[in-house]
C-alpha cells in the first residue's frame, strides 16, 4: 500500500516531466520577456558584436571576449586566485612523497569497467580539447575544457588505481611545472601588447586583444593558411583559452592525485601527529 | 501509388517523436521502482530501465527526428552529438552499473531472501579476490 509521501513523491516526477515535456514542445513555457531589446544588450549587441565597431570583440561568444577582453584583468585575477588555492591546497601536503611504491596496490576495477572506460579515455581529453579551442566561437572556454580533462584523471584513478598514474610519470613536479607554464602564458599574452607597443614608441594596453586606431598594436582576428577562406581566432582569447586549459586540467589532476592518497601517506608527510 | 515525400516526412518524424515519449514514460516508471522497489539489486534493474529506456532509446529517435527536419548545417550537429552520446550511455551504462553492485557485495550488502550467494563463497574459498 503506497504511503502519502510515495505518492506526493510520484506526483511531484509527473508534474515536472509534464512540464518540462510541455515546454520543450511549446518552445518554452510562456513569452519570456518583452521581445524588444533592453539598453545594455543594445549597448553590447553595437560594440562587442559589430564588425564596423571599434571595440569589436571578434567572438560570436559574446561571454568570452567579455571575460578575456573587456574585464580580462579580472580573469587573470581569478586564474592567480586558482594557481594560489591549488598552492596552498598543496603547502598542506609538502612533505607527501607521491612515489609509486606508497600509493597502494595497483589493482583497479574490473575488466568490464577498464574495458570501457579506456574507450571513454579516447573521448573525455577529446571533448575538453574541442571545449578549449571553440572557446571563442561557442559556450566553453579553457576553464570549462580544463575542469572536462581533470574529470578524466580522476576516472582513471578510480578505475586503473592511482599507482598506474602515477607509474605512468604523472609526478608532482612535472604537473606543477605544467601548471606554472600555463600560468607564465597567461601573463605572456597579457604583457606582450603593451611591450610591443612600448618598444615601438605606440600606445598599448594591457591585455589588449585586438588593434585600436589609437593603439594599433593587436593580434590578429583571423588567420589564413593555406587554404583560401580565414579561420577566426579572435585574438589573444584562443590563445588565453588554450592557456588556462593547460594550467586548470594540470592544476585539477595534482589536486585529485593528492586527495586520493592514502591516509598514512597523507600523516606523514603532512606532519600530523597520531 | 505514389507517396508524398512531405507527408512521409511528417509521419516518420511524428512517430519518432512518439516514440521519444515513450522514453519520458519509461523513465517515470524507473523513478517510480527507484522509490518503490525493496532492495539494492531491484532498485539497480530500475536504474538501468532508466538510463536505457529513457535516454538511449529517446537520444537515438531524437537524433533521427533532428537530422530529418533541422535545417542544414544545425542538423548534422544536433543530430550527430545526439548519437554519439547515445553510444556513450549504451557502453558506459552497464559498465556503471557493473560497478555499482560489485561495490554493494563487496560492502557485504546481501538482500534478506538471498538463498544462493555463489560469488560469496568463490571470495571466501580463495577462488577470486
Amino acid at each position: 500500500m503506497p504511503d502519502l509521501r510515495t505518492f506526493i513523491i510520484a506526483l511531484s516526477l509527473i508534474t515536472v516531466s509534464a512540464v518540462l515535456g510541455y515546454a520543450l514542445i511549446t518552445y518554452g513555457l510562456a513569452p519570456v520577456a518583452n521581445q524588444d531589446l533592453v539598453k545594455l544588450s543594445r549597448v553590447y549587441l553595437g560594440t562587442v558584436f559589430n564588425k564596423s565597431s571599434v571595440l569589436w570583440g571578434a567572438s560570436p561568444e559574446v561571454v568570452t571576449s567579455i571575460i578575456w577582453d573587456y574585464r580580462g584583468l579580472d580573469t587573470v585575477y581569478e586564474t592567480t586566485v586558482f594557481f594560489v588555492a591549488v598552492i596552498s591546497a598543496l603547502t598542506l601536503f609538502r612533505n607527501v612523497k607521491i612515489t609509486p611504491s606508497n600509493t597502494g596496490r595497483g589493482v583497479g576495477m574490473t575488466v568490464i569497467v577498464k574495458t570501457v572506460s579506456k574507450i571513454v579515455f579516447i573521448a573525455i581529453p577529446a571533448v575538453a580539447v574541442s571545449i578549449t579551442v571553440h572557446g571563442h566561437l561557442t559556450p566553453g572556454g579553457g576553464f570549462q575544457g580544463g575542469s572536462t580533462f581533470s574529470v578524466a584523471s580522476l576516472l582513471m584513478i578510480s578505475v586503473f588505481s592511482l599507482n598506474l598514474v602515477v607509474a605512468r610519470g604523472w609526478s608532482k613536479e612535472k604537473l606543477l611545472s605544467i601548471r606554472t607554464l600555463g600560468l607564465l602564458s597567461v601573463g605572456f599574452v597579457a604583457f606582450s601588447t603593451p611591450l610591443i607597443a612600448s618598444l615601438l614608441g605606440l600606445k598599448g594596453y594591457l591585455m589588449q586583444n585586438l588593434e585600436k586606431p589609437w593603439a594599433p598594436v593587436g593580434w590578429p582576428a583571423e588567420v589564413s593558411l593555406a587554404s583560401a577562406s580565414s579561420i577566426l581566432v579572435s585574438g589573444t582569447l584562443i590563445v588565453l583559452n588554450i592557456a588556462e586549459f593547460v594550467a586548470v586540467s594540470a592544476g585539477l589532476s595534482l589536486i585529485f592525485i593528492t586527495l586520493s592518497l592514502p591516509t598514512n601517506v597523507l600523516e606523514e608527510g603532512g606532519g600530523v601527529a597520531r | 501509388m505514389v507517396i508524398d515525400p512531405y507527408v512521409l516526412t511528417e509521419v516518420l518524424t511524428t512517430l519518432l517523436l512518439m516514440g521519444a515519449l515513450i522514453g519520458g514514460i519509461l523513465d517515470v516508471i524507473a523513478a517510480l521502482g527507484m522509490i518503490r522497489f525493496k532492495d539494492f539489486y531491484l532498485r539497480l534493474h530500475a536504474l538501468t530501465v532508466g538510463v536505457i529506456g529513457g535516454s538511449f532509446y529517446p537520444l537515438i529517435l531524437l537524433g533521427l527526428y533532428s537530422m530529418i527536419k533541422l535545417p542544414y548545417p544545425s542538423n548534422y550537429y544536433v543530430g550527430g552529438i545526439a548519437l554519439t552520446t547515445a553510444f556513450f550511455i549504451l557502453i558506459t551504462a552497464p559498465a556503471g552499473s557493473h560497478a555499482i553492485a560489485r561495490a554493494a557485495h563487496r560492502s557485504k550488502h546481501v538482500p534478506k531472501p538471498a538463498v544462493v550467494d555463489r560469488l560469496r563463497e568463490d571470495r571466501e574459498s580463495g577462488v577470486m579476490n
